[in-house]
């Protein structure tokens, strides 16, 4: 207990001394598809409909057409689909994710196609590491 | 366990309590909003996709030039207003971004609060427009910061505050804002308040009003301890300031150059029962009125003047300092000097009780002090010459008096005891005919009850002796008392010298 306790502090301290900045901004349309950008440099202006997005040095078209909302995050979106760590397909990591983890490590539940997402630590095994690591992400400590 | 679980809650602490660094900013025209990373949650499309919205704030996408991102603080409960010549940039915190709602056209821009609107907002003002002007209406206290701003307005108050709530106005150390209205206008002032003003901070404000008063404020005017700065008024067509209910001076400086009204006038409200209604209290500070308007006065309060410290310098045509009822004086340094009129004037009682004060009046017809009702001598240095002055009364502690009424010259006049010591010397240095008998009044708490003194002219002084307009209380000011012009006997409420 007092090992948990410790390391909970340090990570709060940790948080403490962290800059509080996204790294990314999601455009998630109507139907749940992410485009994800970087934060870096990052400016978005409009024309013809468009959101024409200017980050990192790179340029990118997004349209406003069946665009739902922006958001910013920290979860990295891989392949342009799935938010990492949303076993649910919601677009979000919360604590539903965590019991669809656990319920897969407890072999309560087959994992689904979103398999990719709950192994956080790219172990090819979903465990308590990812556990873990889904606690903090939660916790926007990463 | 405990130590564990007390750290355990500091850093929780510290964690609350960290500002986000990330900035988002939503340009749109002259105005742009700035919003903290971390508060806007999702940010949703309406169903056309023409319309975002942004903690609430809905923008349409037509007026948006530029969304963007920097690595700062955003300060909530803010407005910034930095004036570029022919326009405005004006930047809005995104927390208040649905309660406050810009109107900027060139350089004029108008800042209006909803009446829901229930936190403090503060305002920095900075920049310079020769064509432009600030607005702001509201139902809640605010703060105006006034950072070096230059406004000019070609019509209407160059900053108008149509907020009837605490009003606080900060003049940045080391800053001077500088502010004129348009001319033949139908507003009040340049610098107009409907609430009630209370000044802080070290800067200077410079103020010409050129359609009627320099600054106004509907309800009371309160220079805070904390104010170091200086509120100067070069010129105005009416009142160099114009204050509702009353005004209170703790520190600080005003000077009224030139104006045509009153140098600072204090009313009272209708509403009687508002506190300290149409009063001026002074402790500290300093206030210089050195021109005012034909026949107008130079303080001239509707209802009591207190004054226990500070500076007061006045030159006025009219009477230089003046209340319509009664006047308290404890302390301070006062200087009237008045070219038609009296030098202090009480409609109801005066109380000296303590101060230096120098009351030069108009010949023939000024009193150099008057209380319409009593005048009431108790402690301070007097030195008050004019037509005449109100003859003092007895009270508990009244200090002795000696008057001379005859001619007057001008000259250095020293009051010298039985053993020669001058114990007061005025450099008497207005020119009062000589074929008019004129009245001088003399007191201090060196004066003893019923000793005698000789009144003498053309005395000479030792140039750095210490006084106050040419009132000097010290005998080492003298090097030579003069020639005896009169005797008298030092009484209580006065002696007579002859």
């Amino acid at each position: 207990m007092k090992k948990y306790i410790l390391l909970l502090v340090m990570a709060l301290a940790v948080l403490c001394v962290q800059a509080q900045s996204y790294k990314y901004l999601n455009f998630t349309d109507t139907v749940g598809d992410i485009q994800q950008v970087s934060t870096t440099d990052l400016k978005i202006t409009f024309a013809d409909g468009n959101a024409l997005v200017s980050t990192n040095g790179e340029q990118k078209t997004i349209s406003l057409s069946a665009l739902d909302y922006l958001e910013f995050t920290n979860t990295k979106v891989y392949a342009g689909e799935y938010v990492r760590g949303d076993m649910d397909g919601n677009g979000i990591v919360d604590v539903s994710d965590v019991n669809a983890v656990i319920n897969i490590i407890l072999k309560l539940n087959e994992p689904s196609d979103y398999l990719g997402n709950g192994d956080l630590d790219e172990s090819g095994i979903i465990d308590v590491s990812d556990v873990n690591i889904m606690i903090n992400i939660i916790l926007k400590l990463i | 366990m405990k130590n564990q679980i007390l750290t355990f809650l500091l850093a929780l602490a510290c964690a609350s309590v960290l500002y986000s660094q990330q900035t988002m900013w939503v340009s749109t025209g002259q105005v742009k909003y700035s919003f903290d990373t971390q508060q806007v949650g999702r940010m949703p499309f309406n169903v056309a996709g023409d319309t975002l919205t942004v903690l609430g704030k809905a923008f349409a996408i037509s007026d948006v030039d530029s969304i963007y991102l920097t690595n700062t603080q955003t300060e909530g409960n803010t407005v910034m207003v930095n004036y570029d010549d022919t326009v405005a940039w004006v930047t809005i915190a995104g927390n208040i971004a649905t309660q406050v709602t810009p109107i900027v056209d060139g350089a004029n821009v108008r800042m209006v609060q909803d009446s829901t609107m229930q936190q403090e907002v503060f305002y920095t003002l900075s920049g310079t427009s020769s064509n432009g002007s600030f607005y702001q209406e509201g139902e809640y206290k605010a703060t105006f910061i006034l950072n070096g701003l230059t406004l000019t307005s070609s019509a209407g108050p160059a900053i108008d505050i149509n907020d009837g709530k605490r009003i606080e106005i900060q003049l940045v150390d080391g800053t001077t804002t500088t502010l004129a209205d348009g001319a033949k206008g139908t507003h009040k002032a340049a610098f107009n308040v409907e609430g009630h003003s209370e000044f802080k901070g070290g800067g200077n404000l410079v103020i010409t009003g050129n359609t009627k008063h320099g600054f106004k404020s509907d309800e009371y005017m309160e220079l805070k301890k904390s104010f170091t700065g200086l509120i100067n008024v070069k010129n105005a067509v009416g009142d160099g300031l114009s204050i509702n209910q009353y005004l209170e001076v703790k520190s600080g400086r005003i000077l009224v150059e030139r104006c045509e009204g009153d140098g600072i006038q204090v009313d009272a409200k209708a509403d009687s029962t508002k506190v300290k209604n149409g009063q001026f209290i002074m402790s500290g500070g300093s206030i210089s009125i050195e021109g005012v308007g034909e026949d107008c006065k130079g303080i001239k309060v509707e209802k009591a003047v207190t004054i226990s410290d500070g500076v007061i310098e006045v030159v006025a045509e009219d009477n230089a300092l003046h209340s319509k009822t009664n006047m308290i004086i404890t302390g301070g340094n006062i200087y009237t000097y008045s070219i038609y009129a009296h030098g202090v004037n009480a409609g109801d009682s005066l109380t000296i009780a303590g101060g230096k004060i120098v009351a030069f009046a108009a010949p023939t017809v000024g009193y150099g002090v008057r209380g319409a009702t009593a005048l009431f001598i108790t402690g301070g240095d007097v030195a008050a010459i004019g037509a005449l002055v109100s003859t003092p009364k007895t009270v508990e502690e009244s200090q002795p008096v000696l008057t001379y009424q005859g001619t007057v010259y001008k000259t250095i006049m020293s009051l010298t005891d039985e053993t020669g010591n001058a114990v007061m010397t005025f450099d008497q240095s207005r020119s009062y005919s000589s074929s008019k008998r004129h009245t001088l009044l003399l007191s201090s708490p060196s004066l003893i009850e019923d000793a005698d003194y000789t009144l003498n002219k053309d005395a000479s002084l030792n140039d750095d002796a210490e006084n106050w307009h040419g009132l000097y209380a010290s005998p080492e000011a003298v090097i030579d008392a003069g020639t005896e012009m009169a005797t008298g006997t030092a009484m209580v409420p006065y002696g007579v010298m002859q």
